[in-house]
């Protein structure tokens, strides 16, 4: 039902433009999850934005059931608007510190339900559905806890009946006890509404719990796609490979955990990206032609895409079998 | 009215300036009551001091004019000319900073442009040219303060407005297909305004000091009394009779506290942070009995 094509997002500043999206394909089915993966400042907040219509697209195409609403302004979006709704990562700055539970839940439904009996009847089910006691829809966003809150967002987006929700990172900033809880909420609202997410998360073990499909994404650009069974178990690309290793591991006679070798150095400037390949600075399988020739995204397989340079002559993994990167 | 009280408990500051504007608009109001006849009137005794008549409990002036009256009724002009010129310093602030902070981009260069040009203008003298051109009156003067005090409330309502702007509520709100005009009114003004209050209680003291400066000078208008032009025809005795000028400069100095501290305690009274929450107030009283 999303079908994003050659998506990119610039910010000017002063330092020069900032591309943050480049040239990104990805499409998500009716009911489906996608996980976008990628370090903090990769671009998948920017890209998340984009598709909410919140910064403006540079260049591409973002298609709800095949209309494009990239460049859709004012009225004529409205209709897609309520279509796509989203969770932002930290509930406390989400939501409006004046407004109560119950303002917050109905504000959506002002612009469509006049009836106020029937908006009252309406909040109540959706703080049912989401788990939230009736007796908290007189409280401000300051009297509850990070997950209530979380939980109240939640019920806010679904209120218009969306189709799709962006997820930007909706659990990172809770607890781990109370992500688990709020990651199961999404699933069964999924299940019961056949809603499609999109799962912005840089925790690669959260996406794993989510997700049907993966996409990873590095300073801008997609460098992996794939089934999530596909991607996990068999990462293509090195910058995957790193993230899947970067997941702590505990070791039960070490006590420490597992020392795996992960990426290297920082995530380079998007305001001076480096040549070629933008994973060759940190990448241990980097080659010369990574240096001044940009990968394309290939298709690998079922379903599966990569952009590595080492995938076409399928090197990769036996290179990163020699450097110990992935266990035989 | 919970959060009335629990503000006198945390802010007594704010309380004190509440009561001294409670009183001086008592006075203002009650001025015919008290003093029916011409405040201009000469009722008494020259430069009478104060406290030697129980007539003219504040004495009277070198004209023989009571001056308790005087007092009373130049509180009338003195308080409608500040309240008035922040109420249109405020509204042409807020719309101005509002309209820049949210659109930001090249309406928001033009405005902040115009309100640098505003404010690089000597403000006072800008009131007096004002002033004299009109001809003074009290809807001139209130005009003139108006029309030179705006552009701090501008700048300071455009910095919040561009803060809130970029909120995750705020886009939220957008994201539902809200209105540009019902996100400011529901989402942007009540989260930014609360500085912006408390900025106008210290217009409405600023508008009266010019006032009271304009009228000093003459500036004022002819018909009425304000506390400015009572210090001002009191200036030639103010070695003889120095209880002239004291006792509206105290006037003046009175309403000028009470708006400043008010000021402070509305801000708290706004933050949403402040509220009592009624189950817990429930719970007092269930304890209670």
């Amino acid at each position: 039902m999303l079908e994003i094509q050659g998506l990119d997002v610039d910010y000017r500043s002063h330092g020069g433009t900032v591309r943050a999206v480049r040239g990104v394909d990805l499409a998500v089915g009716r009911g489906e999850t996608l996980g976008l993966v990628g370090e903090s400042g990769c671009g998948k907040s920017s890209l998340a934005r984009a598709v909410m219509r919140l910064t403006d697209v540079a260049r591409g195409a973002i298609r709800i059931d095949g209309i494009d609403i990239a460049r859709l302004k004012g009225r004529a979006l409205l209709p897609y608007r309520r279509k796509l709704q989203m969770v932002f990562q930290d509930s406390a700055s989400s939501l409006d510190p004046r407004f109560d539970m119950t303002r917050i839940i109905e504000e959506p439904l002002r612009t469509t339900q006049a009836n106020g009996a029937a908006r009252a009847r309406r909040v109540a089910s959706l703080m049912d559905q989401v788990g939230l006691a009736a007796s908290l829809k007189d409280r401000y966003p300051h009297e509850l806890s990070g997950g209530q809150r979380q939980r109240a967002a939640i019920a806010r987006a679904l209120a218009c009946g969306p189709e799709l929700l962006v997820l930007d990172e909706p659990v990172s900033a809770l607890d781990v006890s109370l992500q688990a809880q709020v990651l199961n909420l999404l699933v069964d609202l999924q299940q019961e509404y056949k809603l499609a997410y999109l799962f912005v998360s840089h925790d690669i073990g959260v996406v794993q719990h989510m997700a049907d499909r993966v996409a990873v994404m590095y300073l801008g650009r997609i460098v992996e796609t794939g089934t999530h069974a596909d991607v996990l178990a068999a990462p293509a690309h090195p910058y995957t490979q790193a993230l899947l290793a970067a997941v702590p591991v505990i070791s039960p006679r070490t006590h420490r955990i597992a020392n795996r070798p992960v990426v290297t150095g920082e995530l380079p400037s998007p305001l001076n990206p480096p040549t070629g390949c933008a994973f060759h600075p940190r990448c241990p399988l980097v080659q010369a032609r990574c240096r001044h020739a940009v990968p394309q995204l290939r298709v690998a397989g079922e379903g599966r895409a990569v952009a590595c340079h080492l995938h076409e002559t399928s090197q990769v993994s036996s290179l990163c079998l020699q450097e110990g990167l992935v266990p035989a | 009215m919970s959060r009335f009280i629990a503000l006198a408990r945390t802010n007594p500051s704010a309380l004190v300036g509440l009561a001294l504007l409670l009183a001086l608009a008592g006075v203002a109001t009650g001025a015919g009551v008290l003093y029916p006849g011409d405040p201009m009137a000469m009722v008494g005794p020259r430069s009478l001091w104060p406290l030697r008549d129980a007539a003219f409990p504040l004495g009277t002036d070198q004209l023989g004019r009571d001056v308790a009256a005087q007092l009373c009724h130049a509180a009338r002009v003195s308080l409608s000319i500040g309240v008035g010129a922040a109420i249109l310093a405020t509204m042409i602030g807020v719309s101005v900073g509002a309209l820049a902070g949210y659109a930001g981009g090249r309406l928001d260069d033009a405005l902040t442009r115009l309100s640098e040009y505003f404010q690089t203008i000597p403000t006072f003298l800008f009131s007096m040219v004002l002033v004299a051109v009109l001809a003074p009156s009290i809807g001139s003067v209130t005009l003139a303060i108006g029309l030179t005090a705006w552009p701090e409330i501008a700048r300071l309502t455009r910095a919040e407005v561009f803060r809130i702007r970029r909120a995750d509520y705020v886009l939220a709100a957008e994201t539902m297909g809200l209105g540009h005009a019902r996100i400011i009114a529901t989402h942007i003004l009540p989260n930014s305004l609360a500085p912006v209050i408390v900025m106008v209680s210290a217009v409405v003291a600023h508008a009266i000091l010019v006032e009271a400066a304009l009228a000093f000078l003459g500036l004022g208008d002819p018909n009425t009394i304000s506390w400015g032009s009572m210090i001002g025809n009191a200036r030639p005795l103010l070695r003889t009779a120095w209880y002239l000028t004291a006792l509206p400069g105290l006037a003046i100095f009175v309403a000028v506290m009470g708006f400043v501290l008010l000021g402070g305690g509305v801000a708290d009274l706004l933050n949403p942070r402040m509220r009592v929450r009624r189950t817990s107030a429930g719970e007092l009283r269930g304890g209670d009995a």
